[in-house]
């Protein structure tokens, strides 16, 4: 049995919403950044679901150049998060306020 | 499930090779990093890194008076046309101001060098790409060397703070602007804008997939919205501003010399292809959004530039507020608006370049020196700064007869031929609000100076015939606005490809 492509884009709207919402709401930089991963990740289900329905392999491709480009995402991101961190007692956004305005 | 094969795309290596030259620098000048001492030689190799430009620059002049423009390459997935080439230009030239801002401070290194050219690259793929795919990760290419960029000052926690803000609020808006190209596939079923464009024209209430409840105009109306939001960050306009001023203050000057001009012409260059190609001919109402978008970060990055003390974080209230006039020409939709949009961004690139090019040369690496305080007096200490970052200003503030004047004579023309009324009361009534932003730093520099302040760093020659020929340039371009109208009149022969097809 399959199923409808639409469900699939329903539950891959879902998890960008969670993955989003967690951004918002999380003051961790890495669980904000675990939350971006979440809203990319949703993404590709939307875009192997559409890739099924249309049986084009373009959608593959797209999927792939998105795990590629999250993995480079990842390496840079971590980087800068634990260098700011390093010096710091505790990783919460709300300390980083030396700027304003 | 059977897949198709692959079919290896045709390339035509002449097209893309002001990309090529700037990766073949890149990798050299990595290369002969490793057998350089650390601090020893990086004078020659941010020569080479200029070379390297000037070249990639020389290919680009070349495919632009030549007879190839316009003609797609890699199976119809890149464009190179006028507007491609002229915006690449534009990119080399910040990418240009920025090695030789750098050449003498703590950020200068190899890696510094290299990684300005790989987001120059993604930048000139951007304004170039005709699909989705590579929509996407030109965007990544260009903003994850800026994000390491950002933080080439770990010595500073401002630089880090930046790199963190930066980071955070450019990868959630990418996941964005990933659902929204992910959602265009959905309708079109292609990735190519041709397939894009064909199936944005006659989405209507039809259901997606068979499906009762979802109709495919909806999907469409999401996806551009998406799609927007997410080039919305990189170009700045309001409300994902947020991450504009802390950038420019925390980043150093020359990462955000290239970056406030670079960013925000791939941004222009591609919304600009999205709208001429895929928007204009759709059944899908675009235009509101970005009306508001426009109206929005007009007035937002007027108003909130008025009472900046960093001259930093003033330039980059300044550089949202332009942005809305760049979103405010794109509502009008025809070419003509288009190629005022280029104009506009070809003067305001001039006069932005200027205006860092001389806080970086006045504040010496030092943060006391970006505040608008330390420039109380400078006419008297060095005129010739003092006369060139008055143009640059002047030109922002559109005085004519300044080049700045003219960009926004022509998106006002542009505006008002399309009855965008409202946008152009805006456009007016921003500008009018500019004049006070501006005018407080020119009436620092030309009042009496502070007697302990201490003395100004002594400029690099490099960096003094960068501002005087910018300054030259501003002028030059304002007293001949035609000069570079027949360059920009090229530009608007872009539209929907008629000619060629996007196999």
């Amino acid at each position: 049995m399959t199923l409808p492509t639409v469900d699939f884009l329903v539950v891959s709207a879902l998890l960008f919403a969670i993955g989003a919402v967690g951004v918002m709401v999380r003051k961790n930089p890495l669980i904000m950044f675990m939350a971006i991963e979440l809203m990319w990740n949703a993404v590709n289900l939307s875009l192997v679901a559409f890739a099924r329905q249309f049986q084009a392999i373009s959608g593959h491709i797209f999927v792939f150049v998105v795990v590629v480009a999250a993995a480079a995402e990842v390496a840079i991101g971590l980087i800068i998060i634990v260098l700011v961190f390093r010096h710091r007692d505790q990783a919460d956004v709300d300390t980083l306020n030396a700027m304003k305005g | 499930m059977n897949l198709p094969l692959i079919v290896p795309p045709q390339v035509a290596f002449s097209l893309i090779s002001p990309d090529l030259a700037l990766l073949v620098t890149s990798v050299v000048i990595l290369a002969v990093a490793l057998f350089l001492a650390p601090e020893q030689g990086i004078r020659w190799l941010a020569w080479l890194a200029a070379a390297g430009i000037l070249v990639a620059a020389g290919s680009d002049v070349i495919l632009l008076l030549g007879s190839q423009l316009p003609a797609t390459t890699f199976s119809g997935s890149l464009v190179m046309d006028p507007l491609a080439e002229v915006l690449d230009l534009v990119i080399l030239a910040a990418a240009l101001l920025a090695v030789l801002l750098a050449a003498n401070r703590p950020e200068a290194s190899p890696d510094y060098l290299a990684l300005t050219l790989w987001s120059a690259i993604g930048m000139m793929v951007l304004v170039s790409a005709h699909d989705l795919i590579v929509l996407f990760l030109a965007v990544e290419v260009l903003s994850l060397p800026l994000y390491i960029l950002c933080a080439f000052r770990p010595d500073r926690p401002t630089s880090l703070e930046a790199a963190v803000k930066y980071f955070l609020l450019g990868a959630f808006s990418s996941g964005f602007l990933l659902y929204g190209l992910a959602l265009l596939f959905g309708v079109s079923g292609g990735t190519n804008l041709t397939q894009v464009a064909a199936a944005l024209a006659t989405v209507g209430s039809a259901s997606l997939f068979g499906h009762g409840a979802i109709g495919t105009a909806l999907i469409a109306e999401v996806g551009i919205g998406l799609v927007v939001v997410g080039l919305g960050f990189k170009l700045a306009a309001v409300p994902f501003h947020q991450w504009v001023p802390d950038v420019y203050e925390g980043a150093p000057t020359s990462v955000v010399t290239f970056m406030s001009v670079g960013t925000k012409v791939a941004a222009f260059g591609v919304l600009a292809r999205l709208v001429d190609t895929v928007f204009v001919g759709s059944a899908v109402d675009w235009q509101g959004l970005l009306s508001a978008l426009a109206v929005a970060t007009i007035l937002a990055g007027a108003v909130l530039a008025i009472p900046q003390q960093n001259f930093k974080r003033l330039l980059g209230y300044s550089g949202i507020l332009n942005a809305g006039y760049l979103v405010a020409v794109l509502v009008v939709g025809s070419q003509a608006a288009t190629a005022a949009g280029v104009y506009f961004l070809v003067t305001y690139a001039l006069m932005n370049l200027g205006a860092f090019a001389v806080i970086s040369a006045v504040s010496g690496g030092e943060m006391e020196g970006v505040m608008i305080r330390r420039y109380r007096g400078l006419f008297y200490q060095q005129p010739w700064t003092a006369v060139a970052m008055a143009v640059f200003l002047l030109s922002l503030a559109s005085i004519p007869p300044l080049a700045g004047f003219f960009g926004k004579l022509f998106i006002l023309q542009a505006l008002i031929s399309g009855h965008q009324l409202v946008l152009a009361l805006t456009v007016v009534a921003g500008t009018a609000i500019t004049l006070i932003v501006y005018g407080r730093p020119l009436l620092a520099m030309f009042s009496p100076p502070d007697p302990d302040s201490p003395p100004l760093p002594k400029m690099p020659m490099a960096v003094a015939t960068a501002i005087g020929c910018l300054a030259v340039a501003v002028v030059a371009v304002g007293l001949v606005p035609g000069a570079i109208v027949g360059l920009v009149h090229g530009v608007s022969q872009i539209g929907p490809l008629s000619g060629i097809s996007g196999r």
